[in-house]
């Protein structure tokens, strides 16, 4: 299924050098610093904006990466649409308790929990323990000023 | 290798997969393998292994980020906290603590964003594991079922264990000089020498492999080789059962990784074993002025273990040199 997404700032996303455009000024980036960082010329750029160039797998390749784009929004504009809004959430207990020694509030508790939850990986030599209510009052601790 | 075969959470990934059979490991790396290949043929565009490494973590809807200054990672956690990401805020100090490279799902990713951030250590010491780091953290994401990524609690992989980081360095040893593409280069650039050498590397990586480091081309270089040869590191240290103890007498030992035809060929260094006074190795180790490449043809026999057992009498050619605080050598056979 093809989606075509438009954005109010962009109109209708509906062609690749439209959607290479929209993801360029998303990033707030010239056309310049795309040329430079994908290492094309800026004219390509401005070409491929314009739709007056086919860019090669290659080049689009390039591009996406550099722009930490998917390249399957930039061929076909499609699968790309915003995370949804997440699932009913269970607190774990550690957490919890934690929460209720410390008298978090209950929104609080809910975004420590969202943070803790989009961490997929962690490159670390010495491990790391799984989340006791001691980890949890820590890891509030790093975040809790940009908790408001 | 057998212990990894064995660890629960090596076992449990597999079974995340949905793989069976007695070896988990070889079968996550299939698995991982049969992947990558599937998204190789599926690109439209000619593949070189840079390509590669970017077709995969676009598949894996990733993005790296490397910092490599203090204000840099300052930037990066300021920008992402305005975008309602607070993972983010943790950063700091999870870098201060030991932790090389994270990655975290975007809650907040714009659309046609990629919604995978790997954040990379790449100050100071840390800047010459950068390369090796971006793939371990494609690692991770390769070797987990789809739907883990979707479940709020799902089994993640930032608890960490050792066998599990052991698993992901072998995936990402697959990843990072993946075969059916720097094999042909390394073949076809061999071709100058006849044998792996370091100029070899060298060419590898201003021709392949420019981003990743020198060490890890060399290992590569030797491992996908089709001719017998060791890549070793000399260090001071005790033997495997000493370790640990103290007052354990040390002594110049070799790490030693070699490729399949070095085993068939009994091209063997244990641990054991110490680097000997008449080796080459040994001088080049105990004259830090020397810094340029030297070579030497000489037996394997003269190594010798506390015990007194010698290693098979085969005749060797060794290449040695100083690679940073290290003594590095290529031994191939004559």
């Amino acid at each position: 299924m093809t989606t075509t997404i438009s954005d109010p700032r962009q109109g209708a996303m509906d062609s690749i050098g439209a959607r290479i455009r929209y993801l360029r000024e998303t990033k707030g980036w010239t056309q310049e610093r795309l040329a430079h960082e994908a290492d094309v010329s800026k004219s390509f750029i401005s070409e491929v904006e314009k739709n007056r160039r086919n860019p090669s797998a290659e080049k689009l390749l390039g591009i996406a990466t550099v722009l930490g784009a998917s390249l399957d929004f930039i061929i076909k504009g499609e699968g790309m649409t915003p995370e949804g809004p997440p699932p009913p959430v269970t607190i774990p207990h550690e957490l919890a308790e934690a929460a209720e020694e410390k008298g978090w509030p209950y929104k609080h508790v809910i975004a420590v929990l969202e943070a803790w939850n989009s961490l997929v990986a962690r490159r670390n030599k010495d491990g790391r323990p799984a989340m006791t209510k001691k980890n949890w009052i820590e890891f509030y601790d790093k975040i809790r000023s940009h908790l408001e | 290798m057998p212990q990894l075969r064995r660890a629960s959470s090596v076992i449990q990934i597999a079974r995340d997969l949905g793989l069976s059979g007695n070896d988990p490991v070889g079968a996550i790396l299939d698995h991982c393998h049969a992947k990558i290949e599937s998204w190789g043929n599926g690109f439209k565009g000619t593949l070189t292994l840079s390509r590669l490494h970017q077709l995969v973590d676009d598949h894996l809807d990733l993005q790296h980020v490397v910092v490599t200054t203090n204000d840099e990672l300052d930037e990066l956690i300021r920008e992402q906290i305005a975008q309602r990401e607070l993972a983010a805020a943790a950063l700091r100090d999870e870098f201060a603590n030991g932790t090389e490279a994270i990655t975290f799902r975007l809650r907040h990713a714009r659309v046609g964003m990629r919604r995978n951030l790997s954040v990379i250590d790449g100050r100071g010491d840390r800047a010459v594991r950068v390369y090796f780091g971006k793939r371990h953290e494609s690692s991770h994401l390769l070797s987990m079922a789809p739907t883990q990524l979707d479940l709020v609690f799902r089994r993640t992989h930032a608890v960490k264990n050792v066998a599990e980081e052991q698993l992901m360095d072998r995936i990402s040893g697959e990843i990072a000089f993946y075969r059916p593409l720097f094999k042909p280069e390394l073949d076809r650039l061999q071709r100058r020498y006849g044998r792996p050498c370091f100029q070899l590397i060298e060419d590898l990586r201003n021709e392949v492999c420019s981003d990743a480091s020198w060490y890890a081309t060399g290992l590569a270089t030797v491992e996908q080789n089709d001719v017998p040869a060791l890549f070793l590191t000399a260090s001071y240290a005790a033997k495997t059962a000493d370790q640990g103890h103290p007052g354990a007498s040390l002594a110049l030992r070799a790490s030693a990784r070699g490729n399949a035809a070095a085993r068939r060929a009994g091209l063997i260094i244990p641990w054991n074993y110490r680097i000997p006074p008449g080796s080459v190795i040994y001088d080049v180790f105990h004259s830090p002025s020397t810094l340029s490449e030297v070579h030497a043809d000489e037996r394997l026999g003269i190594w010798t273990a506390s015990n007194g057992s010698r290693l098979r009498d085969l005749p060797i050619h060794i290449l040695v040199r100083r690679y940073g605080n290290h003594v590095v050598a290529i031994v191939t056979l004559n």
